[in-house]
């Protein structure tokens, strides 16, 4: 596997993203002037995105890798911590 | 001449003063390697320092031998600062020292200072240069030694802390010839290819020569022109090396530079609690807020009892009604009342009436013009008669009818009053009351003639 940048994972949300859209959603409720309609919806939002967020996190399992110089890029193996 | 001749303490102080007035020997930088060094109990240092031709005595009295970052030892090079000056009892000249460092480490101390100097002059060091570390990255390179403590330590924190993000260990030397290309290379590397959100370059403790790579300039440069952000983390945490003063975040250590490039996962999880929770609460606010306004519309009259709308729209209608017919009669009125008082203006001003006024006006001027006309048509009347009477009087033929006549030059028809006015053989004219005759005068007498 020579590609560059080894880990882009198509175009699911990046865990800074899912969080500054939760903050916003609780910024949004609390302003108060949201229609009803409105308030459902943001909080579903908000609360998909806190599911999302704490999902990322518990299953998070570190990946470490190798990472060396190649001719033309660069290249990435399992890194083995020699204990 | 006799030579002067002086005391060996005469000629010693002669010396001292030439030694002590020279700049050069009251500060001066000597390298050389020290033999038999000596530091009694009284804390001061003593050692000789010499090379191939010469040697020196050196004293380092305690007050300044305290601040030695290393011990001097025999047969160690090291560069001793001080002033030279003579010893009169032995008739010693020596260096007293203010400052004495390893050679080795002089040299590349003197580097890392020069070099230090020129990057900062190079605005290389500024605070504004440096750049925030993102708060949530999802890889973080360590450009350290692959194997040893260091790495070690920085895995297994960000394991613990933020398993999240990815980690890619760029193995490379940390000390020794090869490690400033490779250190410098690294890094690039990882700036090339945007490997990492962020990286950490580093290594574990070591001593000022072990940790010299991080002060050459190779690695100073490539850490200044990553486009990464680089946490530096550079030996324990007194030692502070020129990546430090480059990089955009210094680091006490490798473990401390995990910390910094990473959010705890349990301070995460917190903030998620807690939106959660302020989620919750906002949205049962809103619901119940709605709740009481649709509660309240309820209640309204106008939705309990409908009719009650239509019959005030009744009493509305009403209103208006009469009110305009009120406004109506009060419109009409107004203009008549207008009407006749124009009415009785116009009839003052009827010709009639003035023509009646005029008339009148006339008829006084009239009777008083005549009044005036007859009282002067009297008077002249009067005057005239006077002046008939007073004529008739005067009037030369009423002279005539008591016989007189009246003589006229017949030439000029004009009375003649004295006698001087003809001459004898003159035509002269006599007008009697009832006719004239011609007569040619024949004698002019004066009345002188006559009396004589």
């Amino acid at each position: 596997m020579t590609k560059p940048n080894p880990d882009a994972e198509g175009a699911e949300l990046t865990f800074e993203v899912a969080l500054t859209q939760l903050e916003d959603a609780v910024k949004k409720l609390e302003s108060g002037e949201l229609s009803l309609d409105d308030a459902i919806s943001q909080f579903q939002t908000g609360m998909q995105l806190v599911r999302l967020c704490r999902g990322k996190l518990q299953a998070a399992e570190q990946k470490v890798e190798l990472v060396m110089a190649k001719e033309q890029g660069v290249e990435a193996s399992p890194f083995k911590l020699e204990e | 001449m006799i030579e002067p001749v002086r005391s060996v303490y005469e000629a010693t102080l002669l010396l001292k003063q030439l030694v002590q007035e020279s700049p050069e020997l009251a500060h001066l930088t000597v390298r050389g390697e020290v033999s038999n060094i000596s530091r009694p109990a009284s804390g001061h240092l003593y050692f000789t320092l010499k090379d191939e031709r010469a040697r020196l005595r050196v004293v380092m009295f305690a007050g300044k031998a305290r601040f030695l970052r290393f011990a001097p030892r025999d047969g160690m090079s090291v560069i001793v600062q001080g002033a030279i000056d003579i010893f009169e009892r032995s008739g010693d000249y020596q260096l007293y020292a203010d400052a004495v460092q390893p050679d080795g480490l002089g040299a590349l101390y003197l580097a890392y200072e020069q070099l230090k100097e020129r990057l900062q002059a190079e605005g290389l060091f500024e605070h504004g240069r440096k750049r925030a570390l993102p708060p949530y990255p999802e890889r973080i390179a360590l450009v350290t030694s692959g194997t040893g403590a260091a790495v070690r330590d920085m895995i297994t924190t960000l394991a613990r802390r933020y398993p999240l993000a990815r980690v890619l260990v760029v193995p490379v030397a940390v000390q020794g010839e090869e490690a400033p290309r490779q250190i410098a290379e690294g890094v690039a590397m990882v700036s090339k290819w945007r490997l990492a959100d962020v990286m950490i370059v580093g290594r574990g403790g070591g001593s000022f020569e072990e940790l010299f790579a991080f002060n050459t300039e190779a690695v100073a440069r490539a850490i200044a022109d990553s486009a990464v952000p680089v946490i530096s983390a550079v030996g324990h945490e007194t030692d502070t090396t020129i990546a430090d003063f480059v990089a955009d975040v210094r680091a006490a250590t490798p473990t401390a530079a995990a910390e910094l490039a990473t959010a705890d996962a349990r301070d995460i999880e917190i903030r998620l609690a807690n939106a959660e929770h302020r989620l919750q609460s906002a949205v049962a606010k809103t619901l119940s807020q709605c709740a009481d306004r649709v509660e309240r519309l309820l209640q309204s009259r106008v939705l309990a009892d409908p009719g009650r709308m239509i019959f005030s729209l009744h009493e509305q209608l009403d209103a208006l009604e009469r009110s305009l017919g009120a406004g109506l009669r009060t419109r009409v009125d107004s203009r008549v009342r207008a009407v006749s008082g124009l009415e009785l203006r116009l009839a003052r001003q009827s010709p009639a009436v003035r023509l009646g006024v005029q008339q009148a006006r006339l008829d006084a001027l009239a009777s008083r013009q005549a009044h005036a006309l007859r009282r002067v048509l009297d008077g002249r009347e009067m005057r005239l008669a006077q002046a008939v009477t007073s004529l008739e009087l005067l009037s030369p033929l009423a002279v005539m009818k008591r016989g007189y006549a009246v003589v006229m030059a017949s030439a000029t028809k004009r009375a003649v009053i004295g006698v001087n006015e003809v001459q004898p053989g003159d035509a002269v004219h006599v007008q009697f009351r009832d006719g004239w005759l011609d007569c040619q005068v024949w004698g002019v007498h004066d009345d002188d003639e006559a009396e004589s």
